[in-house]
């Protein structure tokens, strides 16, 4: 029998009923996420030197490394899920209305989880927190990472998931519940009257056509802190933006299918999350992932055509070098990802199970080109007459990534017991105006 | 009164935006000794402006309808 703590049976999709299986969820999150806490602890007392990073050139090594290829990863995955919910009401395409949350929560967890990652990557984070906010300047890319990613996007992300859960947080708020006041908090004054369902609407639209050049402005920045660097091999170059932006929406989206079909397997709502809902993704993971592609390709055959001796051994490093395996590795998914996309949009049939597939194929691949983007140009091919170097992150290093992608899923995990991640009452009527103001006379 | 409000946070999220960002930028001079913003703390006033903006947004929709 399932043991299950019951705090209130009144809300919706297993809302403060806490079932045996998410207990063990939490519990081995929390375990993972202990042990890259105590990683990290381990390398602010002892150093970065605990770690396999290392000065480039007269060390041989990377000093961006993996936290920084969790940035880059993480920060593209908060793309898909804003424009998702985004487009979702400006186009008022009603099927993606159950995943605008689950989209929303994706974007606030990647960013909160992509921004730690880039403190981590300090090796004194309380000083160069103090000194970006004193000195940072709008010449560097950065500035746009810690002003338009940390404060526009992140704030807005949160805004949207706010406003958007207000109406839904109103309803919960009358249930008699231990979370009832966090609800009432939330509703914040919320009484679904046709004037606040017009302002929402409102609110909502101008939200959603804002953040979409809004994040398109801040992720470019992404691209260009690799982009502008003329020093370095393989990272130069007017591609950098686009390509970030592009491979972002392919992870994104990714990820995005495998949380939604991981809602709808836990909550069991097959009705609200149908195929529909899939079927809409798949046909955006295929365009965003066939442009992927395209990219790769297009940044590959620049990199081989009559470059220099530089730019020549930084792709053979990729093709036949250190780096063969993860690039080879990353082709092959993504490959994969994209025929079994083409084929469920040639057959019209789409499975879920399929589907989660080809987005786990797509997203692994993402994150081995974002290692290829960050890792190869600092260790190989230097303009500078260094030695190769080498680079592979340690232990340290990859207990403090298990920790974020633990830390993303607890946020994820405690969301769903404490308000619904499918939007509610769709189809209520308003209530008057008139009724409002007689009941506030 | 919500609408003045609104109005009133976007444009001074812009106002800090604007006056944040030309003064975080080293405008006027090519020297790498004079790169560093007019005044410390320059950036923080660009992201002052941008949650203003952002706030606006939260408050059109928060704040309570007038009472008759």
């Amino acid at each position: 029998m399932a043991v299950e703590t019951r705090i209130d049976a009144g809300l919706p999709q297993g809302v403060g009923r806490l079932s045996a299986g998410w207990k063990v969820f939490i519990l081995a999150a929390v375990a993972v996420l202990g042990f890259g806490v105590f990683a990290y602890w381990y390398e602010v007392s002892n150093g970065m030197s605990v770690t396999s990073l290392r000065s480039t050139g007269t060390m041989g090594g990377a000093t961006w490394g993996l936290y920084i290829v969790m940035v880059e990863y993480f920060i593209g995955v908060s793309l898909a899920g804003v424009v998702i919910a985004s487009v979702s009401r400006v186009f008022r395409i009603v099927e993606l209305r159950p995943i605008v949350r689950i989209a929303e929560l994706l974007t606030v967890a990647s960013l909160m989880v992509g921004l730690i990652a880039v403190v981590i990557d300090l090796g004194k984070p309380i000083r160069g927190i103090k000194n970006m906010l004193l000195y940072a300047r709008p010449q560097s890319p950065f500035f746009g990472t810690f002003t338009l990613v940390a404060g526009g996007v992140f704030m807005t992300a949160l805004a949207y998931l706010f406003l958007g859960g207000r109406r839904d947080a109103a309803q919960l708020a009358e249930v008699p519940s231990r979370l009832q006041r966090f609800h009432r908090l939330w509703a914040s004054g919320y009484i679904d009257s046709a004037g606040q369902r017009e302002r929402h609407r409102r609110v909502m639209f101008w939200l959603s056509v804002g953040i979409v050049p809004l994040i398109v402005v801040a992720l470019s920045t992404e691209g260009l802190v690799f982009g502008v660097q003329v020093g370095r091999p393989g990272w130069f170059g007017s591609l950098q933006g686009p390509d970030f932006l592009v491979l972002a929406a392919a992870s994104g989206l990714a990820n995005l299918v495998v949380l939604s079909a991981i809602v709808r397997r836990s909550l069991g709502d097959w009705n609200r999350l149908d195929a529909d809902v899939f079927k809409w993704l798949g046909r955006f993971l295929l365009v965003a992932s066939a442009a992927a592609i395209y990219f790769m390709v297009v940044e590959l055959f620049t990199l081989l055509y009559a470059t220099p001796s530089n730019e020549r051994q930084l792709a053979d490093s990729l093709l036949k070098g250190t780096y063969a395996w993860i690039f080879w590795l990353s082709i092959g998914l993504m490959t994969l990802g994209l025929a079994l996309l083409i084929w469920q949009a040639a057959t019209a049939k789409w499975r879920i199970g399929t589907l989660v597939v080809a987005s786990v194929a797509i997203s692994t691949a993402a994150l081995a080109e974002r290692y290829l983007t960050v890792i190869p140009s600092q260790t190989h091919a230097t303009l500078l007459p260094y030695d190769t170097g080498s680079y592979f992150p340690n232990w340290v290093e990859f207990a403090v990534v298990a920790g974020l992608f633990a830390f993303g899923a607890l946020l994820i995990g405690m969301f769903m017991k404490v308000f619904p991640i499918i939007p509610i009452r769709d189809d209520i009527v308003p209530i008057p105006d008139e009724e409002v103001e007689a009941t506030n006379a | 009164m919500r609408r003045t409000v609104t109005v009133g946070l976007i444009l001074n999220g812009l106002a800090f935006m604007l006056i944040g960002f030309l003064s975080s930028a080293p405008w006027g001079t090519d020297s790498v000794s004079n790169s560093n913003p007019a005044f410390a703390g320059a950036p923080l006033l660009f992201l002052f402006g941008i949650l203003s903006v952002v706030s606006s947004a939260v408050l059109y929709e928060v704040l309570p309808d007038r009472r008759r």
